[in-house]
């Protein structure tokens, strides 16, 4: 499948303040990928650089495997971006959903192009005559969705789509969003601190930190200072004085992540350079990125997500409030960077 | 306290009397103030949205600039304007001193910074993410000009007001650069000083009453526009 975006070669500042380093990502025509990362991870700056609304410093970013920018042709018409807290014009509903249709000189059908994209995110087509300041948050930020829906985008970006919306929005701009990739092919990238929402929905999901994309989750981050016990090896003690076991840190207070898969919630007795933790598992669910359940458990004053096999045996073991070990080796914790 | 009355008296019956003095004075100020708010509102829009909109090097002493010019009195407007209309000045040779169009580049002047510091302040006041909005819908960067001004049209109809307040009661520029010329360039402002000088209260008070309702009118006109808005 063809990449509809790209982006290669990008760093990005913010008053010299380096935000977001990518050699290189791509993402495929009607994909849905998921941007997963803490707050200033970069994740809204990789949006606004991806939706064409920004310009990049250094770095291009490709649109159809051609370099794209803001204002420059006319691809900005074909992706269109959802920010955070959407704004709407100080207009009624209709004319706020037709404005991005006038613009590419859209005339005719415009009453039912509004009725369409108003059944798309689940509101009534009266919902057009109404003003502006007559909306609730969620209507509000579902008018917003409609009136990027119109336009039948072939890119559609979402920032934190349901960070401000009750359940019910949140359902329906799910429902919406799918809908505009099985009707139109639009390829969706969504950023969400929601991680059930993403995993759900997303055939991807791209991790960001401090501006980089990682090679594995970030739920299981590690936090330094470290404590030196030989020449190679640093350990960080937890809560509970268990001990986590780590090579040497590239810097005192250096942070480090494992991913969910390298550690395992297992009944067998620690190999040759594996480690063990115990802890209490608080939670089980499925993660639609890998093939078995995922497991919460809490070690101290932190709480990890670590896998486990798919059979009976050891999804019994890992039913809420079980004391578990889990295994890990030193190695699998990596770096994150500065 | 007679003379008010009379002077009330005196303005209904030189309005329904249809006196040519009067209303000579009332077209003269009526076309003054519009060519000077038209030209105001063409250049101080823009102007105040660039002021209002975008981050450059010395804005906050542009800003400072145009807030100081608020206070611009109207005599030195019209002395300034004097000097580069007059035979001896710059712009002599146009021969535009003494004349409407003389006064009402004198109230640009006046209006002008009026125009751009309230329009600036109703730019700066937008939504931040009003330009991320329309970027992401497509728009170009004149679309976003347009749609920004329309989104600000509250404050630019406050701009709008209280520039032509000032522009209708200023009597320095008219005085100065107008020359108070009986059926030619005198403007309701100037009439009434020039019956005050007279001794002339109840008609000076007469135009005054009548300068007032013309604001009223077009305080009532904008009023409506904002309710509409």
């Amino acid at each position: 499948m063809k990449s509809i975006l790209q982006m290669r070669g990008v760093q990005h500042r913010y008053n010299g303040r380096p935000v977001l380093e990518i050699d290189h990502v791509d993402f495929k025509t009607g994909s849905i990928t998921g941007l997963a990362g803490p707050n200033g991870s970069g994740k809204t700056t990789m949006l606004k650089l991806l939706s064409l609304t920004e310009a990049c410093r250094t770095g291009t970013v490709y649109f159809r495997e051609k370099p794209a920018a803001p204002f420059i042709n006319n691809n900005r018409h074909r992706v269109t971006l959802l920010p955070q807290e959407p704004y709407l014009l100080k207009r009624s509903v209709f004319e706020n959903i037709v404005y991005g249709l006038k613009i590419r000189g859209e005339k005719n059908n415009l009453n039912e192009l509004v009725a369409m994209a108003l059944d798309l995110v689940g509101l009534h087509e009266s919902f057009a005559g109404r003003q502006w300041h007559e909306l609730s948050g969620g209507e509000a930020h579902r008018v917003a969705l409609a009136a990027r829906l119109a336009l039948k985008p072939a890119c559609l970006l979402l920032d934190e789509p349901t960070a401000s919306v009750d359940m019910e929005s949140a359902r329906n701009i799910r429902k919406a969003v799918l809908m505009a990739r099985k009707e139109w092919g639009t390829t969706l990238i969504i950023a969400s601190h929601h991680r059930a929402w993403l995993n759900d929905i997303c055939d991807r999901i791209i991790y960001l930190y401090n501006g980089r994309i990682l090679d594995c989750s970030f739920e299981n981050i590690l936090l330094g200072p470290w404590e030196q016990r030989n020449n190679n090896q640093f350990v960080k003690t937890l809560a509970d004085d268990q001990e986590i076991f780590v090579s040497r840190p590239p810097y005192p207070d250096a942070s480090s992540v494992i991913d969910p898969k390298h550690l395992k919630v297992s009944a067998a007795t620690p190999g040759k350079n594996e480690k063990s933790l115990i802890g209490t598992v608080t939670g089980i669910f499925i993660d639609n990125h890998f093939s078995g359940p995922r497991v919460h458990v809490t070690c101290g004053d932190h709480r990890f997500i670590a896998s486990t096999e798919n059979d009976i045996f050891s999804m019994d073991n890992c039913r809420p409030g079980k004391k578990v070990t889990l295994i890990y080796r030193s190695e699998d914790i990596i770096w994150l960077p500065q | 306290m007679d003379f008010i009355l009379q002077g009330i008296l005196q303005a209904l019956e030189l309005l329904v009397r249809g006196d040519r003095e009067t209303y000579s004075a009332i077209v003269t100020t009526v076309k003054v103030s519009s060519c000077s708010m038209a030209a105001s509102l063409l250049l101080g829009l823009p102007l105040g949205y660039l002021l209002g909109y975008f981050t450059f090097p010395g804005k906050n002493g542009l800003r400072l600039t145009v807030d100081t010019l608020l206070a611009l009195p109207t005599v030195f407007i019209g002395l300034v304007v004097y000097a580069f209309l007059s035979n001896q000045g710059p712009l002599g040779n146009f021969g535009m001193l003494f004349t409407i169009t003389g006064i009402a580049i004198g109230q640009t002047i006046l209006a002008l910074p009026i125009v751009i510091a309230l329009t600036a302040t109703a730019v700066e006041s937008l939504d931040h993410s009003l330009r991320l909005t329309l970027i992401s819908l497509g728009a170009s960067q004149k679309q976003i000009f347009l749609t920004s001004l329309w989104e600000a049209r509250l404050g630019l109809l406050v701009a709008a007001i209280a520039a032509t307040g000032r522009v209708l009661t200023e009597v320095g520029i008219s005085m100065m650069v107008g020359g108070n010329i009986k059926w030619h360039t005198r403007t309701i402002t100037t009439a009434i000083a020039l019956e005050t000088n007279k001794g002339q209260f109840a008609t000076g008070i007469a135009l005054g009453l009548i300068l007032l309702a013309m604001a009223f009118s077009v305080n009532l006109s904008l009023s409506f526009l904002r309710r509409k808005a």
